[in-house]
C-alpha cells in the first residue's frame, strides 16, 4: 500500500512543469472594522479568469501568474463590499497583499460572491459544507444560535429528536463525529443534557463540516468532522459584545495587543425554566463556558509567523441539597498553542500542541441513581507542512502524536460494574497530494498511516483517501470520493440514550479490532443559472468492527462492547436559489442505515427514510431579515410493546424475606426498532432587526419554534405507554449589543 | 378575497397537521412466561411462582384482572445430589384491588443447602414449556479489622464520631443490604419482652425537617454509622420513660443481607435508574431464566456483633448485658 502511494506521488510530481517568467500572489483577507480574517472568501483575477479561496486563516495563494504585468484582483465575501486591487506580479517572486473588506451597511446586505464558479471549479470538496456565522445567525434559533442544531438542517444529518443537539451523519453514530475547536478535540461538546452545544457562536470565525470523504489531515473518527475556528479578536480597537437570551447571558471582550489581538468570552446560564419545554420536567442545570485566544504576529521576531494560545473551559453542574437526589457535574478544559509559519517560498507550516480534558460524574448520594464517572485526558502534538508548486499542485505532510488516558466507572442496566483505566499513545503520519494544475480537474490523494495505535490492534494501519472533481462545463461538475477511516476511541453508550448527561469515552478495548469504515461518495453539482445550484450526492458507507454496547453484560468479565457491522447508503439533494432579497434552500435525503450486532440486524434510532428541509431567508431591508425553516422526516424506528407481565421487585429483604406479593406490571418489548413512529415535521420562524447607532450596534432577534405546534412524538414511556412529545410552540427572543 | 382564501387554507392545513396523530406503541401480543424464586439461605421454607404474560386494551396493565399466576407446574430444585419438589399452594392476597383470587405459589418446607452451593431450578409448564436457571448461594463474608471499630463508641484516633464496619467477600460486585439494630429487653410488671431498635446511619436536615437515613442496598462493603445516630437511637428506646433501668441493652447487631450474583444484578436492574434525567429507551429486562423472564437468585443474612462500652450505655441509665 505504502509503495503504491509513493509511486502515485512520483508520477504526479513528474508531471509538474515549472513555469518561466511567472510570479505568485499570496495574501490574507480580513474585515476592515476589526481585522478578523475572512475564511473561505473569494479571490478572483479578472484578466486570466483564475481564482482561489481563502483558507480558515484568511490566507490565499495563487501560483504561476504570467509576470511583469498588473492584474485586477477582486476580493469578495458574503456581506462585504467587494474590492478591486491592481496588483503587479514580479517574476519569480511571491507578491504579498493584505486586503481589508468593509462590511455592507445593514440597509444593503446584498449577498454576492464574485467569481465563485471560477474559484470552485476544481475544488475537491465533496461532502464538505462551509457554514458562515451570518448564515447561522439568520436561521431560526432554538433559544439561541447553536452550531450543532444548525447542522441538523443539512441533508444527511439526523438527530434522534429536537430535544438534543447531538447529531448523526449519514448513518453514523454520534460518537463517530469529530468536533474540533481550533484543532483541539472536544469530547462532550454539550451543555445541559445535550440540549445545547458548548461552543458559543459568538467566538466562531468559520465552520467547516465534512459529512464524509474527509481528507487525510483529519483522522480518528469514522463519520464526520466539524472543524470550528474561533475568531482572532479585534485587531483595531477594543470592543465588547453583550447579549442575552431566554437561557443565557454572555459577553465578549476583544481588542488589540502589541503585535496581536485577543478575545475573552464568557457565557452563563441564568434561567432553567426553558428546560421544561425540552424535557417535560424541570432540570436546574447550571452551566457556563469561558474561552480566550491570544494572537501574536511580529515580523521582527520571526517573519511570517503567527502564534496563538487559546483556552476553552465549560462546566455543567447540578448540585442538589436533597441527599436523596443525585448530583451531576461535568466539564471540558481545552488549552492549545499553535505556530503558523509562512515561508519565503510557497511553503506553509503549522505546529501545535494541545490538551483536551473531560471529566463527568454522577454522584448518587442516597438516591437510586447508578454511579458514573468518566475522565479523558488527551495531549496531542501536531505538525504539518504544505507546499504549493508553481503549477498549483499542493503537497502536504504531517505528523500527529497523541496520548489519551481514560478512566471509566459505571454500572450498566444489568447492575454490572465497569471499572476501566486505559491509556495509549498514537503516532500517525499523513501525506497528501492535491492535483490542481488543470482548470477543470482536481484530485486530492492521500493517506494516513498509524504507526503506533492507541490500542495494539490499531497499529500499522493505512487509511488511503481520494477525492476528485471534474468540471465538464461551468454549469456541471462531477465529484467522487473514497476513503478508509479508523477510530480507536469509542463510547459506552448508544443512540437509545435519547437524553443523556454525557457520553463516556474509552479507548477501544484490546479484545476488539478498532472500528473502521469505508466511504464511497459520488456527486453532481449543477449551476443552470447564476443564482441557482443543484447539488446531488450519493453515498455508501460500510462499517467493520463497529463497537456496540453489550446489553447482555451480566458479569464483570463480560465485555462492555461487542463487535458489530453496519452499512448506510442514500442520496442527498440540495437546491440553492438566490434572487433579489430572497434566498431559498431546499434539501431532500433518502437514506438507509443498518447495524448488525449480537446476531441481530436492526435500523438504528436515527434512521429516517425521507428527510425534507426548506429554508427561506428574506432580506427585507433597513436591517430587517426574516427566515422560515420547515423540516420533515419520516418516522424513526422504535421498539413496540408486545404485552405485560407481573415482575418481581426485591424490596426490603429484612422486612419481607419471602417476597410474596412484590409483583408489579412490567411491559415486554418486541423486536428492536421494528416499528416506526409517526412522521415528524416542524416549521420555525425568525425575525431580526439590526440597529446601527454611532457608538453601538443592536440586534433584536425573535424566533418561534414549531409555529403550528405539531405534536412530534419523541418516545413513549414504557411503563405507561404515555407519549412524550418534542418541542411545543416556543417563542424566544435574543438581544445583542455591540460596542 | 384570494389572499383571504389562501390565508385560511394555509392556516387550516397547518392546524390539520398540528393535530396529534393516532399512535399505538403496541404490536401484536406475544405470550411469554416468568419464573421467580429467591432462596432465603438458612431456611427450610422456600417459595417460587410461575406466571404468564397478558395483554390489555390500551396501555394500563392494571386493567388486567385475570390472575396470570399458573398452577399445575412441575417445579423442582437440584442441590448437589438432592432434588426438592415444590408443592402447589395458595395464599390470600393482602391487596385484592387487582386480582380477587388467592395468590398461587409453590413452596418447599424441607430445603437444605450450604453457602456457596450451586442450585438448579426447572419449571415444566402444563403446556410443556420449560423454564430453568442456575444460581449459587453467596459465600461467607468476614470483617476487615482495619476498617472496623470493635466497640461503641469507637476508640479510633481518626474519627470518634463514626462507627465503622467493613467486611469482605471472595465474590465481587454483590449487593449488600446492611441493617443495624440494638436489641433490648424491657422488664415491666414482671414480664420481660424482647425488642429491636433500628439504627439509622445518620440524621439529615431537609427543608427544616430531620430525616433518618437508613442504609440502602448497594455494592458498598462497609457501613458507617454516626455516633449521634446511635445516641439518638439509644434515647429513643426509652422515649419519655424516665425509668430507664427497666431496659437492658445488648450489643448492636449488624445484619447484612448478602445477595448472590443473580439477585444482585436483578436488584440493580429493577431498583436503580441511570439518573433522574437521562432517558434510555429499550432497556434490557434483566433475567437469568432460560426460556422466560424473572429471577432465580438467593441471599443469606449474616450477622456481626458490635459491643457497646458498658459505661457508655450506663450513662443513659440503661442496664447493659453482653
Amino acid at each position: 500500500m505504502r509503495i503504491s502511494f509513493l509511486l502515485i506521488l512520483c508520477v504526479l510530481l513528474s508531471t509538474i512543469a515549472f513555469g518561466q517568467e511567472s510570479g505568485n500572489l499570496r495574501g490574507v483577507v480580513s474585515d476592515s472594522t476589526n481585522g478578523e480574517v475572512l475564511a473561505y472568501g473569494n479571490v478572483y483575477i479578472k484578466e486570466v479568469n483564475r481564482g482561489s479561496s481563502t483558507d480558515e486563516r484568511g490566507y490565499f495563494y495563487i501560483a504561476s501568474l504570467p509576470a511583469n504585468r498588473s492584474y485586477t484582483v477582486i476580493f469578495s465575501y458574503v456581506g462585504y463590499l467587494p474590492k478591486e486591487l491592481d496588483v503587479f506580479i514580479a517574476p519569480n517572486k511571491i507578491t504579498e497583499v493584505e486586503v481589508e473588506l468593509s462590511p455592507e451597511s445593514v440597509e444593503l446586505q446584498t449577498i454576492e460572491k464574485i467569481g465563485e464558479k471560477v474559484v470552485e471549479q476544481n475544488a475537491t470538496d465533496i461532502g464538505l459544507e462551509r457554514i458562515s456565522i451570518k448564515k447561522l445567525e439568520s436561521l431560526p434559533k432554538s433559544v439561541e444560535v447553536d452550531v450543532f442544531r444548525s447542522l441538523q438542517s443539512l441533508p444527511g444529518v439526523q438527530s434522534t429528536g429536537d430535544v438534543s443537539a447531538r447529531y448523526y451523519v449519514r448513518g453514523g453514530a454520534s460518537n463517530q463525529n469529530l468536533v474540533l475547536l481550533d484543532g483541539i478535540t472536544v469530547y462532550n461538546p454539550f451543555h445541559a443534557l445535550g440540549l445545547f452545544s458548548v461552543i458559543d457562536p459568538e467566538i466562531i470565525n468559520s465552520v467547516e463540516f465534512y459529512k464524509g470523504g474527509f481528507p487525510a489531515e483529519y483522522g480518528g473518527r469514522l463519520s464526520s468532522v466539524l472543524s470550528i475556528v474561533s475568531k482572532d479578536g479585534n485587531k483595531n480597537r477594543f470592543s465588547t459584545v453583550a447579549s442575552s437570551s431566554y437561557l443565557t447571558g454572555k459577553a465578549l471582550f476583544e481588542g488589540p495587543i502589541p503585535d496581536g489581538s485577543f478575545y475573552i468570552s464568557g457565557r452563563k446560564s441564568y434561567n432553567t425554566k426553558i428546560y421544561r419545554k425540552f424535557i417535560n420536567k424541570s432540570a436546574p442545570f447550571d452551566f457556563y463556558d469561558l474561552s480566550f485566544k491570544l494572537n501574536y504576529q511580529n515580523s521582527d521576531f520571526i517573519e511570517g509567523s503567527k502564534f496563538m494560545i487559546n483556552g476553552f473551559f465549560s462546566a455543567d453542574r447540578m448540585l442538589e441539597d436533597d441527599p436523596f437526589k443525585e448530583d451531576f457535574e461535568w466539564k471540558n478544559n481545552l488549552f492549545g498553542f499553535s505556530w503558523f509559519q509562512v515561508y519565503d517560498s510557497p511553503l506553509f507550516s503549522e505546529l501545535s500542541i494541545s490538551v483536551s480534558n473531560f471529566t463527568g460524574e454522577v454522584i448518587p448520594k442516597f438516591s437510586t441513581a447508578r454511579p458514573k464517572k468518566n475522565e479523558i485526558n488527551d495531549i496531542t502534538f501536531n505538525s504539518n507542512f504544505t507546499y504549493i508548486f508553481d503549477n498549483r499542485d499542493e503537497i502536504g505532510v504531517g505528523i500527529e502524536i497523541q496520548t489519551i488516558d481514560t478512566k471509566l466507572l459505571l454500572e450498566n442496566t444489568n447492575g454490572v460494574v465497569t471499572d476501566l483505566h486505559t491509556n495509549g499513545a498514537k503516532i500517525g503520519l499523513f501525506a497528501k497530494y492535491k492535483f490542481l494544475q488543470y482548470e477543470n480537474f482536481g484530485m486530492d490523494v492521500g493517506t494516513r498511516a498509524t504507526l503506533a495505535g492507541l490500542s495494539s490492534s490499531g497499529s500499522f494501519f493505512f487509511e488511503p483517501r481520494i477525492s476528485t472533481t471534474y468540471r465538464f462545463s461551468p454549469m456541471l461538475a462531477v465529484k467522487a470520493a473514497w476513503g478508509v477511516y479508523q477510530q480507536e476511541i469509542t463510547t459506552i453508550s448508544n443512540e437509545n440514550e435519547v437524553i443523556s448527561l454525557f457520553e463516556p469515552y474509552i479507548i477501544s478495548p484490546e479484545y476488539l479490532t478498532p472500528a473502521r469504515s469505508t466511504h464511497y461518495i459520488f456527486g453532481v453539482d449543477t449551476n443552470p443559472l447564476e443564482n441557482l445550484s443543484f447539488d446531488t450526492e450519493v453515498y455508501y458507507k460500510k462499517y467493520d468492527h463497529l463497537p456496540s454496547l453489550n446489553e447482555n453484560k451480566k458479569f464483570e468479565d463480560d465485555p462492555d462492547l461487542i463487535a458489530g457491522e453496519g452499512e448506510s447508503y442514500g442520496m442527498e439533494f440540495m437546491m440553492k436559489y438566490g434572487v433579489w432579497i430572497l434566498n431559498l434552500t431546499g434539501s431532500y435525503s433518502l437514506s438507509w442505515s443498518y447495524i448488525e450486532a449480537d446476531n441481530w440486524l436492526y435500523y438504528p434510532r436515527y434512521d429516517s427514510r425521507h428527510t425534507l428541509n426548506f429554508t427561506l431567508e428574506v432580506n427585507i431591508g433597513k436591517g430587517w431579515t426574516a427566515s422560515g425553516m420547515w423540516i420533515y422526516n419520516t418516522g424513526r424506528p422504535f421498539t413496540p410493546l408486545i404485552g405485560f407481565y407481573d415482575k418481581l421487585y426485591v424490596g426490603d429483604i429484612h422486612e419481607n424475606p419471602y417476597l410474596y406479593e412484590n409483583y408489579f406490571p412490567y411491559s415486554i418489548l418486541g423486536d428492536k426498532n421494528i416499528e416506526r413512529l409517526p412522521d415528524y415535521h416542524r416549521l420555525d420562524f425568525n425575525l431580526s432587526k439590526k440597529f446601527d447607532f454611532n457608538f453601538m450596534k443592536v440586534s433584536l432577534d425573535f424566533s418561534i419554534l414549531n409555529v403550528y405546534d405539531r405534536k412530534n412524538i419523541f418516545y413513549f414511556k414504557r411503563d405507561t405507554g404515555e407519549r412524550v412529545d418534542m418541542l411545543p410552540f416556543l417563542p424566544t427572543a435574543t438581544l445583542k449589543v455591540e460596542i | 378575497m384570494i389572499k383571504k382564501t389562501l390565508f385560511i387554507s394555509v392556516i387550516s392545513i397547518l392546524l390539520f397537521y398540528s393535530c396529534e396523530e393516532n399512535f399505538s406503541p403496541k404490536a401484536d401480543y406475544q405470550r411469554r412466561y416468568a419464573l421467580n424464586c429467591v432462596i432465603n439461605y438458612g431456611q427450610e421454607y422456600q417459595i417460587a411462582s410461575v406466571s404468564t404474560s397478558y395483554d390489555v386494551p390500551g396501555f394500563d396493565p392494571y386493567k388486567n384482572t385475570d390472575d396470570p399466576f399458573l398452577s399445575n407446574v412441575l417445579l423442582r430444585i437440584w442441590v448437589n445430589d438432592s432434588v426438592f419438589v415444590f408443592q402447589d399452594s395458595v395464599e390470600e392476597r393482602s391487596d385484592q384491588s387487582r386480582y380477587k383470587n388467592p395468590l398461587h405459589f409453590y413452596y418447599l418446607d424441607n430445603f437444605e443447602a450450604k453457602l456457596n452451593d450451586s442450585i438448579y431450578i426447572e419449571a415444566v409448564l402444563p403446556n410443556g414449556n420449560i423454564l430453568s436457571s442456575r444460581t449459587k448461594l453467596p459465600k461467607q463474608i468476614s470483617t476487615v479489622g482495619e476498617g472496623t471499630d470493635i466497640s461503641i463508641p469507637p476508640d479510633s484516633s481518626d474519627d470518634v464520631s463514626i462507627v465503622r464496619t467493613m467486611w469482605t467477600s471472595e465474590d465481587k460486585f454483590l449487593i449488600y443490604q446492611p441493617k443495624a439494630v440494638i436489641p433490648y429487653q424491657l422488664k415491666q410488671g414482671g414480664v420481660t419482652t424482647n425488642h429491636e431498635k433500628e439504627v439509622p446511619i445518620e440524621y439529615l436536615q431537609l427543608s427544616g425537617e430531620e430525616i433518618a437515613v437508613f442504609p440502602i442496598p448497594s455494592f458498598a462493603k462497609s457501613l458507617n454509622i454516626q455516633m449521634s445516630a446511635i445516641e439518638r437511637a439509644l434515647l429513643d428506646i426509652s422515649g419519655d420513660d424516665d425509668k430507664r433501668d427497666k431496659y437492658t441493652i445488648f450489643p448492636m447487631i449488624i445484619k447484612i443481607a448478602v445477595y448472590d450474583k443473580n439477585l444482585s444484578d436483578y436488584y440493580s436492574s429493577t431498583s436503580r435508574i441511570i439518573d433522574e434525567y437521562s432517558v434510555r429507551l429499550d432497556e434490557i429486562d434483566f433475567t437469568n431464566i432460560d426460556g422466560g423472564f424473572g429471577v432465580f437468585g438467593s441471599y443469606s443474612i449474616q450477622y456481626l456483633s458490635k459491643p457497646f462500652d458498658a459505661e457508655y450505655v450506663r450513662s443513659f441509665g440503661y442496664r447493659y448485658l453482653f
